[in-house]
This record gives C-alpha cells, structure tokens and sequence, in this order.
C-alpha cells in the first residue's frame, strides 16, 4: 500500500517536471499558448532565433542584419491588406516608441511583410508612414522574406481565395520581436499587449544590458 | 421550381435597398446623431471603421448589438454603398498565428450583446470604390436570422485615432503580461 503511494506521488512529481520542460522549450519568451502544430515546428527554442536577413526597405534600399547592428530591433511580420491585426499592432509600434521617451534613438521598429506580391516597397512605404516615421518596412522576393521568417521562427501561410483571387490573405504571426543589438533574441509581445506594458519592459531590458 | 432573380437584378434591388436606407437615413438625422439604430428588439450602435491607409484595400467595420428580445438572433449578413462585397469575419488565434476567417452568422443571445471590436468579430469590406475618409460616415445594411434589417451609419476613424477603442480591448488582456487568464 504504502509502495503504491510513493510510486503514485513519484508519478505526479515526474509529471510536473515534464510539463515544466515542456513550456521552458515551446514558449518563446513566455508568450505564446503552446500545444499548437503550427509553433511546435516554428518554434524549435528561444536560442535559435536571431535577426538574419536580406531585404529592401521603404526607400528602395538593400539592407541586411548587419546595418541594424547596435540598435534594439523591434520586429513586426504583417502585411498591408491586412485590415485590422496590423494596423493596431503597427499603432501598438508607435505608441512604444513615443512612451521609450529619449530611450527611442537606440530602437529600430519595423515592419516585414508577409506578402511581398502587394507590398513592394513603395507601399511599404505608404503604410508605414501613416503610422511613424521611425518605422521601416522591408519586403522582398518571396525567397528572401522566407528566409527572414525562418531566423525569426515567425510562421505566415498566404490563404488563397477560389472565388476572388485577388481578395487572399496570409496568416501570420502576431508578435512583436524584441531583438538585441547584436542580433540575438529577448523577447516576443502578443498583439494584444498594450504599449503601456511593452515599452517599460524595453526599457528594463535595455537598462539591464547597459549594466551587463 | 420557382424562377431565381438574376445576379444584375438582385445587386440592383440590393441598390435600391442602399439608396432607400441612405434616404431614411439623411431624412432621420436625430437617428443618424445619436448613432444607434433599432430593428425590432435589436439596437445596432457605435459603428465604426478606421479610414482606408491606400487604395484597394479591405476595410473592417466594428459595432455593437444588443438583442433586448426573448429569443436569440444572429446577424448573418452586411452590404453597403461603400464595398462591393462584405462579409462576416473573426480572427482566430493560435499560438499567436493570427488567421482570419470568414464565419457564416455572429449570434446575439436573447438579453445579450455582442461587441464587434479589433481583433475579433469585424464585418470585412472589400472591393471599396473609393477609399474611406476620417470624418465621414457611410451607411452599412446589417439582416439578421430573424429576417430584421436595419442600417447604420458607420464613422469612419483615422487609423491613429483608433488606438483608443483598441485600448480598449487590451484592456480586458493586460495582466501584467501572462497569458493564462483563460
């Protein structure tokens, strides 16, 4: 009797162990519900995801990883057919570097595009503009933005639409990308988070760093 | 086998519809002030839409509805002057992949209400002729199950200035940034 208890409580013990393993290595930076095929895959461990990639901003301009280096990147995967998740997130990148006060210089936000057959880089353009000047949108051949996506671990799928082609969406992503300078990952926000929480948590990370 | 009106007559007494309703509306502008709009036991108000940033593309239309009735009802369909096509949508959200999709009605249980709001339940425009200015409004043609029409003069927002009514929304998520209220 007495052998049987301790092997059950042994049993919960080793459940909880595993269930804790399990959100350490599935949920980037705590966000994220887990449990989901779709980020099970995309998500292969906070470590290896990192900023790499070759892409053309607003302007027309070739840029890589590299020209960010030394900025804190803010990073948003979406696009510009994008009725609603977008234009609160691109607004929800505003909000943060308005409330970053003075601490806004050393934050790189921007934009990549998920669909870069609408979103040349004169749209881009357009649609960043109407949110923050500060926000720089990247897009690129359809190669390019998959290979941006995979470093980030960000997953995005266009939806093709039988009746009216035109009129497809893409699913993607909602988070917000707190990359470090050198490249290397932080944390990620869920489109729902208000700026009032992600800027004093940049802020802390970028406090914490200067120390480091 | 009754004879079926053909898709060019259907879209023109959809017109008409639209005209009529921009009629009673420009003729009502008590109505039209005060923003909500009743169609038997239900009262359609607060509807809003963020101006479109460029041309071609969708634009999403927000509102809330309060069923005062006994028996729950569903809205199952939009049209407007303003889009060629509108359509009922949700975002639905897993592991923090956002996918929109298209759902058939968006009930409204019997003494309830339900809230169309950003990053949930939205009334998708499409196909827009002209793109939506902040500052003005453009009539939305809302049928629910129960065969109840009613029209309501959307506000058109800058897309900036919608931040607020997001907020809002946040507002019900912001725990100190966990994620397991549910």
């Amino acid at each position: 009797m007495r052998t049987i208890r301790l092997a059950s409580w042994g049993l919960v013990g080793l459940a909880i162990v595993a269930i804790g393993l399990f959100f350490l290595f599935e949920r980037p930076g705590g966000n994220g519900r887990g449990g989901n095929e779709v980020l099970r895959t995309a998500t292969t461990g906070t470590a290896a995801i990192r900023a790499d990639f070759s892409l053309v901003d607003h302007t027309g301009k070739r840029v890589t990883a590299d020209d960010y280096k030394g900025r804190w990147l803010l990073v948003y995967f979406g696009f510009t057919y994008c009725p609603d998740i977008c234009i609160t997130s691109l607004n929800t990148m505003h909000d943060v570097m308005e409330k970053l006060g003075d601490t806004a210089d050393r934050v790189q936000p921007m934009m990549i595009s998920v669909d870069p057959e609408r979103d040349t880089p004169e749209v881009m353009a357009r649609y960043v503009n109407a949110f923050d000047k500060r926000i720089v949108g990247l897009t690129g051949t359809d190669d390019e933005i998959r290979h941006a996506a995979r470093s980030f671990r960000a997953y995005y799928a266009r939806r093709e639409n039988r009746e009216a082609p035109e009129r497809y969406l893409v699913d993607h992503s909602g988070y917000l990308y707190l990359m470090a300078p050198d490249g290397s990952y932080r944390t990620v926000y869920s489109h729902s988070e208000p700026a009032s929480k992600i800027a004093p948590d940049i802020l802390r990370f970028i406090e914490k760093e200067k120390d480091a | 086998m009754r004879e079926r009106m053909t898709a060019p007559l259907a879209r023109l007494s959809a017109a008409m519809v639209v005209a009529v309703a921009m009629l009673v509306a420009a003729a009502a502008p008590a109505a039209a002030q005060d923003g909500a709009v009743e169609a038997g036991s239900l009262v359609v108000s607060e509807a809003w839409a963020r101006a479109s940033i460029m041309e071609g593309r969708p634009a999403a239309v927000f509102m809330k509805i309060e069923n005062r009735g006994k028996t729950g009802d569903a809205l199952v369909s939009a049209t407007t002057s303003a889009a060629a096509r509108a359509e009922l949508h949700t975002h639905v959200e897993t592991d923090g992949v956002m996918r929109m999709e298209e759902v058939p009605e968006i009930k409204v249980a019997a003494g309830g209400s339900v809230e169309l709001k950003p990053g949930g339940y939205h009334v998708m425009l499409f196909d827009l002729p002209i793109k939506l200015k902040a500052g003005e409004t453009f009539p939305l043609t809302v049928t629910f199950k129960s065969g109840m029409t009613t029209t309501v003069m959307v506000s058109v927002v800058d897309p900036k200035e919608s931040r607020g009514k997001a907020d809002e929304h946040d507002g019900h998520h912001g725990n100190g940034g966990g994620h397991n209220h549910d």
